[in-house]
């Protein structure tokens, strides 16, 4: 059932050095390929990263939180293109979420880098950075980056109590 | 398996007038609230919306495209606080894409009805429109309303030859 999947999902940022099967990673591609999008424009495009250079290299994308990504072993870069669809940040999300619900039941733990709207440092945008490492072309925009591997961390699931059912409001807002 | 759901969902349109069952309405609720967000800031609020009156409405705020909603027997409303997070878009849309896949693990279909970005026919945007009709204070912004319920037929699934493959691309971008 998803929601068991959901209850015990964590983000996962510590990885073991063993690679991911070639068949996994073939199932990945395909779920993200299979991610639905706006009027079925599909505006996205994918780069999924193995090269243990380009993965240190990813890992210095921004000043914070893209660290991890050295020691993953795979990064999957997610691309957009605005002049395709203009809600491409819906459709670039959908399919980070669906790729990290397929890592996450396949046993593989993951973490998401937002690089849209994120700073490599004072003058260049995360975006800049990974668009000239991996050679995008400038009609595409970085979305993010789902980094993952097999995990070498654990983290208990959020309690229920810990829910924000105080957001979520019945025909009205407001109202309970 | 959760890649098997991937594989057989598509957009549902089409409901039967069967209202979801309040234990299912109880899993949509849960699963909306274990959705993972930017650096925890859990930028959402939730509206469940199954007052046909309200759903009518609901269902003009885009006509193109929109009308779908008159037919669902429940709208789940996915609102954005832009003041507290960046990137409300990306965790609005993380939200929507998992209320969608626990309601087709529910043997619910669903399809997503894209506010932002999206006009009334007025010419208004629809999340004017909408923050009036449900109320919803000014910090807030309407990502799309997912609607859910019994589907009315099934639709083949895409088959697995019928995805872009060349959208995935190895370490770095290829050009086609």
């Amino acid at each position: 059932m998803l929601l068991s999947l959901l209850k015990k999902r964590r983000s996962i940022r510590k990885y073991q050095p063993r690679p991911i099967e070639k068949e996994k990673i073939d199932t990945l591609m395909e779920c993200v390929l299979r991610s639905p999008s706006s009027r079925n424009l599909n505006p996205w495009q994918y780069i999924f990263v193995t090269d243990p250079g380009l993965l240190a290299k990813l890992g210095k994308s921004k000043e914070h939180g893209s660290a991890f990504l050295k020691g993953a072993a795979l990064a999957v870069v997610i691309l957009g293109d605005p002049e395709r669809c203009d809600v491409w940040i819906e459709d670039c999300s959908i399919a980070a979420t669906i790729l990290q619900l397929v890592a996450e039941e396949m046993g593989l733990g993951s973490c998401w880098v937002q690089i849209r709207l994120r700073k490599h440092g004072n003058n260049l945008s995360a975006e800049e950075y990974i668009r000239d490492l991996l050679q995008i072309p400038d009609n595409l925009v970085v979305a993010s980056v789902i980094g993952m591997g097999y995990p070498d961390e654990t983290k208990s699931g959020h309690n229920q109590e810990t829910l924000q059912y105080d957001k979520i409001f019945l025909n009205f807002f407001g109202q309970r | 398996m959760f890649i098997d759901l991937l594989r057989k969902r598509r957009s549902i349109r089409n409901f039967d007038q069967r209202p979801v069952e309040p234990e299912k309405l109880d899993i949509l609720t849960e699963a909306l609230l274990r959705s993972p967000a930017s650096k925890g800031r859990y930028p959402w609020e939730f509206i469940l919306v199954t007052d046909p009156d309200i759903i009518s409405q609901l269902a003009v705020a885009k006509p193109k495209g929109g009308g779908f909603l008159e037919k669902a027997p429940l709208c789940v409303v996915i609102c954005g606080n832009p003041g507290i997070s960046d990137v409300w878009i990306e965790d609005c849309t993380v939200a929507a894409t998992i209320v969608q896949l626990a309601a087709e693990d529910l043997g619910l279909g669903s399809c997503w009805c894209q506010i932002r970005r999206r006009q009334h026919a007025s010419g208004v945007s629809s999340t004017a429109v909408l923050r009036q009709q449900l109320g919803l204070p000014d910090c807030l912004e309407v990502a799309c309303i997912i609607g859910i319920g019994y589907p009315l037929a099934t639709i083949a699934p895409r088959s697995r030859t019928s995805l872009p493959s060349r959208k995935v691309h190895k370490n770095v971008y290829q050009k086609s």
